[in-house]
């Protein structure tokens, strides 16, 4: 597995120059010794505009990151939570949209673009749902992105079965999403095995009735099973990510740093790379 | 001094595994073996905070002082500090480390020690071994109104100084004794392994113990530490986690030379119950007052437990 954190982890709120405005996260990303990166797209100056100066900039961040010898970044997030309720009419552009965020991703060396708002397999839109997400799995496999569904178990298992791409339609798997979502983070990483396409280390507790997240290995999840489960993939990216704010800090670079040493303490040293 | 033994970080922590499958079976320790046909404990080690982590100033108002810091461990689920020298007044009162200890208390931290008060020794000089003592007399008397039961002293003489280090010996003899008499513990923060046990030697008394300096002892050319743990066993009253590396300093846990992995599986192996303490942090960009380095390196160590399979005492879970 390859280490990583998010950008979001050190507020690069947004990246217009990938030099400037990726510095200080790569001087934490080199001392931490990480060794993949989330880039938050909505972030990425360009995202929501005209698509060649999206695709430019991506380029450039794959440059900058190059130079740190990091080659397997992640894209967080296409939001597909409407796929499944908007007429054919206001769909069409919608899919355009999310095409061409896959090719900017493309030459860019985006390893993996994950997809949130999948809806629940038992939800009525499912079946218009699945039929536009075959769309984009089949896009992304001829550019060689692979999709990682933000997902429970249960409506991957049916996803797959449906879409059964091995190349590109696979499972992001967060730990504590799964766990809040009564499964084992643990038993669908063996499981769904090489269709994980990219894991978040996380944790969580819950306080009153309420979710809050952990510290990774201080919440609920029995996050050293997943965590030795996943370790098997060497390529696959793990992003430390969704950290609880620690008393007397205004920013999720400690908790963060936490999660990282956490992974590196747990797994003997030759497990990431 | 003894010849440095290095093996490669895989091989040790391939012996650390090793060890700790034989822990719950003899010779390895009363509190691991299992008893009447119940499945061994399984080990379990505290870890703490130095108090200068969060918070650089000296706590002249312990409820202030000590709230930050609390809240910190809190969150990070650390149960103990390490009340380091420069975190407690230049003019101690009798009143001061209870104030501290309760400040700490209340909040559910537990101070585990601090410095002995015994500094500024010319130990070629008979009044100023004199002065000291009282100094540190006074000094421990404080302490002792607390509920801290530990006391660390640094070097103020090398063994290599053979008339030095004998007149060091002699104070430190009456130190020891005054510790004893107000029920605390000195942990000596030897460099190596040959100092530490040089001073066990001369001095086998039942308050005389040794301060591990994990980073001392790698840097100063000590045996490898899981066989220094083992030799020390019940001496060790207290353990600093540091990973130095040649030439550049302190590291992140995990980034440096020092064998953690074997180190750690050597003191559950022995039944080690006191703390062990993160301390030395280094500088991370966007580090305001340690607070990422030492989330670093609690995490690591407790990552690492959980890959030894030792418990964290009392249980870190949220």
């Amino acid at each position: 597995m390859q280490i990583g954190i998010s950008t979001s982890a050190f507020a690069c709120e947004r990246i217009e120059d990938p030099e400037r405005d990726l510095e200080r996260f790569l001087a934490f990303w080199r001392r931490l010794r990480l060794e993949s990166v989330q880039i938050e797209l909505p972030c990425v100056e360009g995202y929501s505009g005209e698509t060649s100066s999206f695709g430019r900039n991506l380029k450039r961040i794959r440059n900058r990151l190059r130079k740190e010898k990091i080659y397997t970044w992640t894209g967080s997030a296409l939001d597909v939570s409407e796929w499944g309720a908007e007429s054919d009419a206001d769909f069409g552009p919608r899919l355009q949209e999310a095409f061409r965020l896959i090719e900017s991703g493309d030459p860019a060396g985006m390893t993996v673009l994950d997809v949130t708002g999948v809806p629940e397999s038992s939800s009525p839109e499912w079946d218009r749902f699945v039929g536009r997400y075959g769309k984009l799995v089949e896009h992304a496999a001829r550019c060689r992105v692979k999709l990682a569904a933000r997902c429970t178990a249960a409506t991957f298992d049916r996803l797959r079965q449906q879409i059964p791409d091995p190349d590109a339609n696979g499972l992001c798997l967060c730990l504590a999403a799964c766990h809040k979502a009564g499964e084992s983070a643990a038993d669908v990483a063996a499981s769904v095995g090489d269709l994980v396409f990219h894991a978040h280390a996380s944790d969580v507790k819950s306080d009153g009735g309420e979710w809050q997240p952990a510290l990774l290995g201080r919440g609920e999840v029995d996050a050293p099973r997943a965590v030795r489960e996943l370790s098997r993939r060497s390529w696959l990216p793990v992003t430390v990510t969704h950290c609880p704010v620690i008393a007397g800090l205004d920013n999720d670079q400690a908790p963060v740093a936490w999660g990282v040493a956490y992974l590196r303490g747990l797994l003997p040293s030759g497990a990431t790379r | 001094m003894s010849v440095r033994f290095r093996t490669s970080t895989s091989l040790r922590e391939k012996e650390a595994a090793v060890r700790l499958r034989t822990v719950g079976t003899a010779v390895m320790g009363t509190r691991c073996i299992g008893r009447d046909g119940l499945p061994p404990e399984r080990p379990k080690v505290k870890i703490g905070i130095e108090s200068l982590h969060f918070n650089r100033r000296r706590f002249l108002d312990p409820e202030r002082d000590a709230a930050g810091i609390a809240a910190f461990c809190r969150d990070l689920g650390v149960k103990h500090v390490d009340l380091h020298v420069h975190s407690v007044p230049v003019r101690t009162t009798p009143d001061t480390f209870r104030g501290i200890d309760d400040a700490f208390r209340s909040r559910g931290i537990r101070v585990v020690q601090t410095a002995a008060g015994f500094h500024g020794v010319n130990v070629h000089d008979a009044a100023s071994c004199d002065a000291a003592l009282d100094r540190a007399r006074e000094h421990l008397e404080a302490i002792a109104a607390s509920t801290i039961r530990i006391a660390n002293v640094f070097p103020v003489a090398q063994p290599d100084d053979r008339e030095g280090w004998g007149r060091f010996v002699e104070v430190y003899a009456q130190l020891l004794e005054i510790a004893a008499g107000l029920r605390l513990r000195l942990a000596f923060h030897h460099r190596n392994h040959d100092e530490a046990r040089s001073l066990l030697d001369t001095l086998p008394h039942a308050a005389n113990g040794v301060l591990l300096c994990l980073g001392w002892f790698h840097e100063f050319d000590s045996p490898p530490l899981p066989e220094c743990i083992h030799d020390l066993g019940d001496r060790i009253f207290h353990v600093h986690a540091r990973d130095p590396l040649a030439g550049q300093g302190d590291q992140l846990l995990g980034q440096g030379e020092v064998d953690l992995a074997g180190s750690l599986a050597a003191l559950a192996e022995i039944g080690y119950e006191e703390t062990v303490t993160v301390e030395h942090t280094t500088q991370v960009v966007g580090q305001v007052d340690s607070e990422i380095s030492t989330a670093w390196n609690v995490g690591f160590l407790r990552g690492l437990m959980e890959r030894l399979g030792i418990e964290e005492d009392p249980p870190g879970r949220d």
